[in-house]
């Protein structure tokens, strides 16, 4: 395996260890920013791409910046997914509220309806 | 008898309207306090679930899964002073013969938590398909090894809950991987568990309705995402 496997897959696994352990809004928010940084540094720098490519045993900058936005889209993924876990936990406890609260609404009309 | 006031069965039920009232009649005729949490159905449920006296309906005013509708229903039930709480399926796979078997250890306070295996009892199951009982099998094995619970049916919705268990139970997978949540959340709180056999009735009705083999992949994924950071 040359360095570049070794480093995509550690980013794989770097990643399952984030979003289970170690995730928060804030810190993706740094990761993100940090993925942009890259972005920037790779758009007006073009010859360091080929550079640091030729380095990591890649060979083109093009490929290196291919593997690098795989491993982007990849975090970006499961970023999106835990925060769409996060909004749909938040509707299930209003919808239960709103069910908790319409069955108990029902009781209370019954009771008001005998005591009057 | 004096624990039937306090023994609430919760019933998840999503487009059952066929068979629901079938399903509950026994139920309330023992006696039982029965709530049934409608998951947002499209058929007629809601007409057919009102037309039942003395049960009390939860209905989601969106769908969200069987998970979320057992938690909604659990909390309901503690609200209303529940000592005893049993989770029974809408479908009519259930036999309300087996809840006193299910509610002893409870009542005896040699459990926390009882769940009910279809694989315990020695008379053959009619109308398990042999995949079905391989899937089923392998999630024993893999919720097992997962959970170090040492277990014969991980996926059956038969099981009942002491109050102390069901207030530190607290569902958070909608769908379907509330079965393997319950197993480790009971490792979590080191309740006190215990399997006892029960019945499945088969019909052609509840495998039509019941879980595809193929949705375990769904379920893997679901325990996956769920262990994310929110």
């Amino acid at each position: 395996m040359n360095f570049i496997q070794i480093a995509l897959l550690a980013a794989l696994a770097l990643f399952l260890f984030y979003f289970r352990h170690f995730r928060s809004r804030a810190s993706d928010r740094w990761i993100f920013s940090i993925f942009a940084l890259f972005g920037a540094i790779a758009i007006t720098m073009p010859e360091y791409t080929s550079k640091v490519a030729r380095w990591m045993g890649v060979g083109r900058g093009a490929d290196l910046l291919l593997y690098g936005y795989v491993v982007f889209s990849g975090f970006l993924f499961l970023a999106i997914h835990a925060r769409l876990r996060a909004l749909q936990l938040a509707l299930t406890e209003v919808t239960r509220e709103l069910a908790k609260l319409q069955a108990n609404r029902k009781d209370n009309s019954k009771s008001l309806g005998s005591s009057q | 008898m004096t624990f039937l006031s306090t023994t609430w069965i919760v019933v998840p039920s999503y487009n059952e309207a066929r068979v629901i009232a079938e399903t509950l009649s026994p139920l309330l005729e023992q006696g039982y306090q029965v709530v049934v949490v409608d998951d947002c159905s499209t058929d007629n449920s809601p007409k057919v679930l009102a037309e039942i006296p003395g049960l009390n309906v939860l209905r989601h005013a969106i769908n969200l899964g069987q998970g979320a509708a057992l938690q909604s229903g659990i909390e309901f039930a503690l609200e209303q002073e529940a000592e005893y709480i049993v989770t029974f399926d809408a479908d009519g796979q259930h036999s309300h013969l087996d809840i006193p078997k299910l509610l002893e250890p409870l009542i005896e306070d040699t459990a926390d938590v009882v769940l009910g295996s279809r694989f315990l009892t020695h008379e053959p199951i009619k109308n398990l398909s042999s995949t079905k009982k391989l899937v089923l099998k392998l999630a024993i094995l893999y919720t097992n090894i997962v959970s170090n619970i040492k277990l014969t049916d991980a996926h059956n919705g038969l099981r009942a809950f002491s109050r102390f268990a069901a207030l530190r139970i607290k569902l958070r997978q909608n769908r379907m991987a509330h079965a393997s949540e319950i197993i480790s959340q009971i490792r979590e709180e080191r309740l006190r568990f215990t399997e006892v056999p029960v019945k499945i009735i088969y019909t052609k009705y509840s495998i039509q309705k019941g879980q595809r083999i193929w949705n375990s992949f769904n379920i893997l994924w679901d325990v996956f995402v769920g262990g994310f950071k929110l």
